[in-house]
């Protein structure tokens, strides 16, 4: 099911919308209003949403998306001077979520079929109190379909300056699905129109043979010159001809087509039925060529526009969008996965032992050519999956508007770096623990009133930062709060109290304190959540983070706030190790890992009475993991002097491993034991991973969080 | 090895069995399983697997565990040689490597030929085996593929 394309597209389509739609909203809200713009764009959004999901036979969302376009049909043509923003951006989000659920359910595989009662009558609520303030006669239920019969009594359609455009397609024989693409077709056409009707009037309904037959019918009114719709049904597929007939009303005068366009639109009455007053217009297959020479100009200039506002239709996006092409992301992954192999293809057949001792000039200069433009390829494959950070930010506004409403707190977001890329993988798992930490900010952070604010000599309203920035090879991302900040002593009496003190207090710098909340056993527990002000959540904010491969560290300051840091790889790709051998076998080290390697001096081993070897380095004291008896492999080299150190470290903490030899530098494409292994035994203690080395031969991870924790 | 990869990839698979030794008997298994014939390539030691898990290979880019039926089979280890092969099953989504001592043949065996452990009377049938086919190039005890593959 989920391989369906028109599903992927309508899944991809409809996430994009509602996240757009998120951000027009929440940016509203902020403006205390909505302008012209906004309520249009809404109107285009929530019109897509409609479409494309009525197509696609989901009930619920389209219904829901028809009503609140209708809504902003009203906003737009009526311009009430009073509207509650509030409501209407509390209906949206509401119904924003409600499209995220059913999304969600479409994605899963399962039907579409939630409930969207409670919505539709908060809107029609809502409509009433609009339309009676609004002191216009029509009752909120006739407000709801836009189309014709409102027009044809009011003059409003040609008086605003609309044109009336009828148009009969005939479909190429044997096509099939005359209807859809009759739907689809009519579906673009609305972008650009006030109001479209066809003939037959549903076209969802099994009328394939009557349009074989008689060809569809559209009539429509719209602002929008007539070479566009023009150009828009001729980009449809499969039509064998079209007439398009322009008709700002009733113009007597049977002037030349495209300069009855060109009318101003005096007359009220809309045609009720294409009756061709005006000679149609046969458009050839070579558009425009059929126009008088004349004819651009008045095409060029129609009507009147009612507003600024209303020439969005045949906005810049279009063009914009003819710039980027959707990718399944598993292709991406593919590709990605394809191109490590390839690198490491390459430097099999550059260094091949084969070809040790021989004099190979054109080999040396062709392989020095591969190895370039492999890099290159490899480059670009990696910037193809980094995303800007941005929506994921933004997606963090509406989690701060909504706890604030629940909350009663006032609170800003301000977003800073938002431009700052990131692995798509990456950016998939930063939502959740982002959200976590802002609602942990929220709720525990910030003080609970101004008055205490106030107090403290602070903003009334709070403040919560989010930044993103690069540093070497990571990703930063912060999240500062100017709140309460941490209190260290309590987390001290509940570390002792479950046990996570297992050194004298004054042996902890605040930062360690502060790592105890994200400790599971510390956060579950509520009554931590009261006293220290923090704690919700925090080790799932961890565990998410850890999953990409980073790090999570937490900051305070009493009284000032705290900050959240988190660290994450650029990309989980590729990782540059130092290859080691134990025995026969060989493993890699992350190379960022690695503190330094040293060749041990026997009178710096400390044997402790339980056997613990450890060495004193530098005037500290390292425990020590001996790799071949830690991964039980047979070698010669037994003897510290014998073998060489390698201090690896994370997150501060330390540890020697001991191995036979340093082999050399690897670019290693990280790849996972197979399930086969670990549904058997879990995850190996030791073990991150395995990759193929350029020789072919496979070489072990190590997993120096493990190791050193 | 070449030919017999070639009769495994060509189409029809019907009735076929590939058979193999371990030790002194020789053993089948349905050909629908059977990837490919490989022979023993360099095995990159896993720590904290069972000792019948020998470790990964590189199966032309693709990470494959590697299995040792003989030791699978709580059979003597023996040094790895020239007819030592490795046959590619694959089963869900995994694909594994099972290290045999020598390879046989791919032979045709009718449901006729094939009979039910239980019916032998050499006590408890082995949980491994799932019948017991006999041929015209003698017995050949089928395995159970998925229980061999199993964490039991």
């Amino acid at each position: 099911m989920a391989n369906d394309p028109m599903l992927d597209m309508f899944i991809y389509e409809n996430v994009q919308l509602t996240e757009r739609l998120e951000e027009i909203l929440i940016e509203c809200e902020n403006l205390g209003g909505f302008t012209e713009e906004h309520v249009n764009e809404i109107f285009r959004i929530m019109h897509t949403i409609k479409g494309s999901s009525a197509m696609m036979e989901y009930e619920p969302i389209a219904t829901l998306g028809h009503h609140i376009e209708d809504m902003f049909f009203y906003i737009r043509e009526h311009h009430p001077t009073t509207l509650n923003s509030d409501e209407i951006a509390d209906i949206c989000l509401n119904a924003v979520d409600f499209f995220k659920q059913e999304v969600a359910k479409i994605q899963a595989g399962g039907p579409s079929d939630g409930d969207t009662t409670a919505h539709l009558t908060r809107i029609e609520a809502f409509m009433a109190t609009l339309t009676n303030k609004g002191g216009t006669p029509a009752p909120a239920a006739e407000a709801s379909p836009p189309p014709a019969p409102e027009t044809a009594e009011s003059p409003a359609a040609s008086s605003n300056g609309l044109n009336c455009y009828h148009c009969t397609i005939i479909f190429d024989d044997g096509c099939k699905m005359e209807n859809i693409r009759a739907y689809q077709i009519a579906n673009t056409l609305a972008d650009y129109a006030e109001t479209i009707e066809t003939v037959p009037a549903d076209l969802l309904d099994d009328c394939a043979d009557e349009i074989v037959a008689n060809g569809v019918t559209i009539t429509m009114y719209s602002d929008t010159p007539i070479d566009v719709i023009r150009s828009i049904i001729s980009e449809a597929l499969f039509i064998k001809h079209f007439e398009l007939s322009g008709d700002a009303g009733k113009v007597s005068a049977p002037a030349p087509a495209p300069a009855v366009l060109a009318e101003p639109p005096v007359v009220s009455e809309p045609p009720p039925i294409p009756k061709m007053e005006v000679p149609p217009m046969q458009v050839s297959p070579i558009p425009a060529a059929a126009m008088p020479a004349g004819g651009a100009e008045p095409v060029s200039a129609p009507a009147p526009k009612r507003t600024a506002a209303d020439e969005i239709p045949v906005s810049p996006v279009s063009e914009i969008k003819q710039n980027f092409i959707s990718v399944n992301v598993e292709k991406l992954d593919k590709l990605m996965d394809l191109m490590g192999e390839i690198v490491i293809s390459v430097s099999m057949v550059v260094n091949n032992t084969d070809l040790t001792g021989l004099q190979l000039d054109n080999f040396e200069k062709a392989s020095a050519q591969l190895l370039k433009n492999t890099g290159e390829l490899q480059g670009i494959i990696m910037s193809v999956r980094m995303l800007p950070i941005s929506s994921t930010f933004h997606k963090m506004s509406r989690i701060v508007r909504d706890t604030s409403k629940k909350l009663g707190k006032e609170a800003e977001l301000i977003i800073l770096g938002e431009e700052t890329e990131v692995d798509k993988n990456i950016i998939d798992n930063l939502s959740d623990p982002l959200m976590h930490i802002i609602r942990n900010s929220m709720d525990h952070g910030l003080e609970d009133n101004r008055e205490e604010r106030i107090n403290s000599g602070k903003n009334p309203v709070g403040r919560i930062v989010l930044e993103a920035r690069n540093s070497g090879s990571d990703v930063i991302i912060s999240c500062t709060d100017d709140g309460r900040g941490l209190n260290r002593d309590k987390i001290v009496d509940k570390a002792k109290a479950v046990g996570l003190m297992t050194r004298p207090d004054n042996e902890y710098t605040d930062k360690d304190i502060y790592q105890f909340i994200m400790n599971a056993g510390f956060s579950t527990n509520d009554t931590v959540t009261e006293l220290s002000g923090r704690g919700v959540g925090m080790d799932v904010v961890k565990k998410n983070i850890e999953k990409v491969g980073g790090t999570v560290d937490l900051d305070s300051t009493p009284g000032q706030g705290m900050t959240v840091n988190i660290r994450i790889p650029l990309t989980l790709a590729i990782l540059a190790s130092i290859e080691i051998s134990v025995g026969k076998n060989n493993y890699l080290i992350p190379t960022l890992n690695i503190r330094e390697a040293f060749k041990p001096n026997m009178d710096d081993i400390v044997i402790d009475p339980d056997g613990k070897e450890m060495i004193m380095y530098r005037g500290e004291c390292f425990s020590i993991v001996r790799l071949h008896q830690l991964f039980n492999v047979e070698t010669d080299v037994t003897n510290f002097q014998d073998g060489i150190m390698i201090m690896i470290e994370d997150d501060d903490y330390m540890t020697c491993v001991f191995a036979d030899l340093m082999v050399g530098e690897q670019q290693a494409v990280v790849k996972p034991i197979p399930s086969f292994i670990t549904e058997r035994i879990g995850d190996i203690y030791g073990i991150a991973g395995c990759t193929l080395l350029g020789d072919g031969s496979i070489s072990l991870i190590i997993d120096v969080k493990s190791l050193t924790h | 090895m070449d030919e017999l990869n070639e009769m495994i990839t060509s189409g029809e698979t019907q009735g076929m069995y590939l058979t193999f030794s371990v030790g002194d008997e020789e053993y089948g298994m349905e050909i629908d399983y059977v990837m490919e014939i490989i022979q023993v390539s360099p095995i990159t030691e896993v720590p904290d697997v069972p000792h019948y898990i020998k470790g990964l290979i590189n199966l032309r880019g693709k990470i494959t565990p590697v299995m040792d039926v003989r030791l699978r089979f709580n059979k003597p280890p023996r040094e790895y040689d020239e007819r030592t092969s490795i046959i590619v099953v694959s089963q869900d989504d995994n694909t594994i490597g099972l290290i045999i001592d020598t390879i046989r043949d791919v032979l045709t065996i009718e449901d006729s030929q094939i009979g039910d452990p239980a019916g032998i009377k050499t006590g408890t049938p082995n949980r491994y085996i799932k019948s017991i086919a006999r041929t015209d190039h003698g017995n050949k005890l089928i395995i159970h593929l998925e229980r061999v593959l199993s964490d039991h």
